[in-house]
């Protein structure tokens, strides 16, 4: 919310210039030439220039705009509002406000009016938008002009600041039944390999002196005539870190209703692994490759983490901005965190950041982001020509990917994960190869 | 007054209009080529060129309402009145009032803001009593000049003298109003 400086005074409109000239020169030639038909033409514009005389008005307004909420989803909507304060001799107020690419208004054209009533000393103008993609941008940018009764005097056109909304990405449908391939915390809903209070069953074992008595398993006690107890796996809560490549964006963007790029895929889907995982308690962090935007986002469980996040994707912007010396880069990972890269793999940087995380001996999946056909401003034959060979290109990329031991997997929402998951997880315990 | 838009801008003003505000700018010329009507049906006759250049005026006028197209075509009409219609007092006058009332207040109501700008629905109502309003004065002034004329006295340099010294007050307060200092702002 701000002030802004009321500027200029209050200037004759252009009907009161017309009205009041008009309805003097008909009045003059009427005198002169004896037509007191002019007269008749002419009095409706007097009356009109004489009571906008009356109602000239002498205080300016105050003005105060601020949006009904800093940030929301994608798809969204919130209030501009624009308050007009001391503006008892203001009688109608116009807003246009400047229009952006995502940011949607109702009325489209984003001009709204408002009148006062005849005692009231303020004027509200509420302005609805919807923001169509997550990001950063200023909104509510614009022109307020105030004008007095009768549309005698007019004030303004008064440019009003920018605000910026942050618009978090909207988390796609994702479900994953699979479990950590290794849960390395204390509390958490992922099944450990170590024993211990849990609800998923281990063994049944005979009794030892320390154990439960209501953890007896009285069916096999007395079959085998000793007393038995069952075990359980202790549950634990995992490590995910989040890597979006934002090095490079292919497609063009249709907002959340529309076709995605590879960012907007990578970004809706870092955002829906990160609900799913906190909610269900582990820890989660951020790393985003290949811009000079947002900072790492150290691992922390909890719903309010899952707000940091967000605002974090919210910020991510595509392009790069300085070379990405893959050797250079500190993830700063504990062992047994699971790392899921989001990335198109266009790029030698992304897929050397990505060896390099494997190499660390660390979980590492790589979620292929690349739309299946995405939206490309393609009209030129050899620009054409020479995306299929970037994505032949490609292909080399993600097959050296693959000989590090590290899972590509194509992003299609609830179940992405699972099977990758339960193979790491296999490999984990020893019990069966990892497929690659 | 502004200045007149571009070709290019005036193609995107008109793609971005509301319904409102195509009405409001239509209104203007059809009111004037129904006042063109008026002036050929109450005179006899109305050259090509008068009723041409009032249309064209209102063309501008419409595609830029705050422009000086409005004014002038406001004087235009009232000179073509003044030069083709005799001196009379009938109803073709009355309606060459309305006529011209609501070509200043399509001009008015579409310059309070951009083309695509709709106007509250209350502020129209108050706009539509003021113009009754006006149209009222309209009525009362033509029928005091009906009741004056029909005595059949003759012009006395006496009241010309008098109207005259009343034109000269109005247009002081009119100088001092539209051209005066700004009134003090607060901050």
């Amino acid at each position: 919310m701000s002030d802004v400086a009321p500027a200029g005074g209050w200037r004759p409109t252009a009907a009161l210039i017309r009205a009041s000239l008009a309805s003097t020169l008909f009045t003059v030639l009427a005198l002169l030439t004896g037509r007191p038909d002019l007269l008749v033409l002419a009095a409706p514009l007097l009356v009109h220039a004489v009571a906008a005389f009356v109602r000239r008005p002498h205080a300016l307004p105050l003005v105060r705009s601020r949006l009904g909420t800093g940030s929301l989803r994608e798809g969204e909507g919130t209030l501009l509002h624009v308050d007009l304060t001391a503006a008892a001799e203001v009688e109608q107020a116009t807003l246009a406000v400047t229009l952006r690419r995502w940011v949607a208004t109702r009325p489209p054209s984003g001009t709204v009016s408002g009148a006062s009533g005849p005692a009231e000393d303020s004027l509200s103008l509420q302005l609805p938008l919807t923001v169509l993609r997550w990001g950063r941008r200023p909104v509510g940018d614009g022109l307020l002009a105030a004008t007095s009764g009768w549309a005698g005097y007019q004030w303004g056109p008064l440019a009003l600041p920018p605000r910026t909304l942050t618009t978090v990405p909207l988390p796609g449908p994702f479900e994953s039944k699979a479990a950590s391939p290794h849960p390395i915390g204390l509390v958490g809903a992922h099944p450990a390999r170590r024993r211990g209070d849990g609800f998923e069953l281990d063994s049944i074992r005979p009794f030892h002196p320390g154990d439960r008595l209501r953890r007896i398993h009285w069916r096999v006690s007395l079959r085998t005539g000793t007393l038995h107890v069952t075990s359980s796996l202790a549950e634990e809560d995992s490590s995910v870190l989040l890597v979006i490549d934002s090095g490079v964006e292919v497609g063009t963007s249709g907002g959340v209703h529309g076709a995605a790029t590879s960012l907007d895929l990578a970004v809706r889907a870092a955002g829906a692994v990160a609900e799913h995982h906190l909610i269900r308690g582990d820890r989660v962090g951020v790393r985003v490759l290949g811009s000079a935007g947002p900072g790492p986002l150290a691992t922390a469980p909890g719903r309010a983490h899952l707000r940091r996040v967000l605002d974090l994707l919210a910020r991510v912007v595509p392009g790069r901005t300085h070379e990405v010396d893959a050797d250079r880069v500190r993830f700063r990972v504990s062992p047994g965190t699971t790392v899921l890269v989001f990335s198109p793999m266009l790029s030698q940087e992304s897929v050397a950041a990505t060896s390099a995380l494997a190499a660390r001996g660390l979980d590492v999946i790589v979620v292929d982001c690349l739309p299946h056909e995405p939206a490309l401003p393609v009209t030129d034959p050899c620009r054409t020509i020479a995306w299929r060979m970037r994505l032949i290109e490609r292909e080399g990329l993600l097959a050296r990917v693959r000989r590090t031991g590290v899972p590509v997997i194509p992003w299609r929402g609830p179940g992405t994960l699972d099977d990758v998951l339960h193979q790491l997880r296999r490999r984990a315990s020893g019990t069966a190869p990892v497929r690659r | 007054m502004s200045r007149f838009p571009s070709p290019a801008d005036l193609l995107d003003r008109v793609s971005l209009s509301s319904r409102e505000q195509l009405a409001l700018r239509a209104a203007v010329p059809v009111s004037t080529l129904l006042f063109a009507l008026a002036v050929r049906v109450s005179s006899g006759e109305l050259h090509p060129v008068l009723g041409g250049t009032a249309v064209l005026l209102s063309v501008a006028a419409a595609s830029a309402p705050r422009s000086s197209a409005a004014l002038a075509l406001v004087l235009f009409l009232g000179a073509t009145w003044l030069l083709a219609v005799p001196d009379r007092l009938d109803a073709w006058t009355l309606i060459a009032a309305v006529l011209l009332a609501v070509i200043h207040l399509a001009c008015t109501l579409a310059s309070y803001g951009p083309p695509g700008l709709t106007l509250d629905r209350e502020l129209l109502r108050r706009w539509g009593i003021r113009l009754a309003g006006c149209l009222a004065a309209a009525l009362a002034v033509w029928a005091a000049a009906l009741a004056v004329s029909s005595f059949g006295r003759p012009a006395s340099a006496v009241a010309l003298a008098l109207g005259l010294v009343v034109v000269l007050c109005w247009v002081a307060v009119v100088r001092r109003s539209v051209a005066g200092p700004l009134p003090p702002g607060r901050g």
